[in-house]
């Protein structure tokens, strides 16, 4: 899954480590939600999405979640 | 993090009274591989075993208590080992790993029984024993998860 999460790192002149250490996760898994090896719990997506004043719809990218 | 800090109390404890254990064990086993009485009927290997593994468990105690007793005094090391040990990916993979481990585990298990039997009884049985431990710990596990959620 895409996000804007390294865009918005920037813009808020912030590091993997201390958005992991904000939003309570190791800096290896923000690494990997940025990099799309993993999706974010929707818990860990809410908390994501606050941190930045946002909603999740604004940060992660849902476009291409497969429906049957 | 309060319910934490209590969690990593409790943990201290329990740490202690397993390094006792491990203690009283290297020294009950040494003590043993001392008597003349085991010393001609029981594998020094076992023995060396059984010491080395104590010892071992011992000294990972050890290592746990100091990292909890840092992380008590500290609010920033309590933070960071409350983080890794809630990290979702890590639980992710923990789980993913275990299923996944227990598959390759019933497979090899089952091949292993499979020609034991042509090699050893001995060896047949206990691998067999073993294969049925670890497929009813996993339907015990299935069967637990799909009460529990």
């Amino acid at each position: 899954m895409k996000t804007k999460i390294p865009e918005l790192r920037k813009k808020n002149k912030l590091s993997q480590e201390e958005l992991a250490f904000a939003v309570g996760v190791t800096r290896q898994t923000i690494t990997s939600i940025e990099v799309g090896k993993y999706t974010a719990s929707l818990v860990l997506a809410y908390k994501i999405a606050r941190h930045f004043n946002m909603n999740i719809e604004e940060i992660f990218d849902f476009s291409d979640v497969e429906e049957f | 993090m309060d319910e934490f800090k209590k969690k990593m109390k409790w943990r201290q404890i329990m740490l202690g009274l397993a390094s006792v254990t491990a203690l009283s064990a290297i020294f009950l086993t040494s003590r043993l591989i001392e008597s003349p009485v085991r010393t001609d009927n029981i594998d020094s290997f076992i023995d060396g075993f059984q010491v080395g593994f104590t010892l071992m468990f011992f000294l990972i105690v050890m290592f746990f208590m100091q990292r909890n007793l840092a992380a008590l005094k500290n609010p920033d090391k309590m933070k960071k080992l409350f983080i890794s040990e809630t990290d979702e990916r890590k639980l992710f993979i923990l789980q993913k790993s275990g299923s996944d481990g227990m598959n390759v585990i019933i497979y090899g298990l089952s091949v292993g029984t499979a020609v034991a039997g042509n090699i050893n009884d001995t060896v047949f049985f206990t691998l067999l024993v073993a294969l049925f431990f670890v497929i009813s710990v996993r339907g015990f596990l299935k069967l637990y998860y799909r009460v529990k959620y």
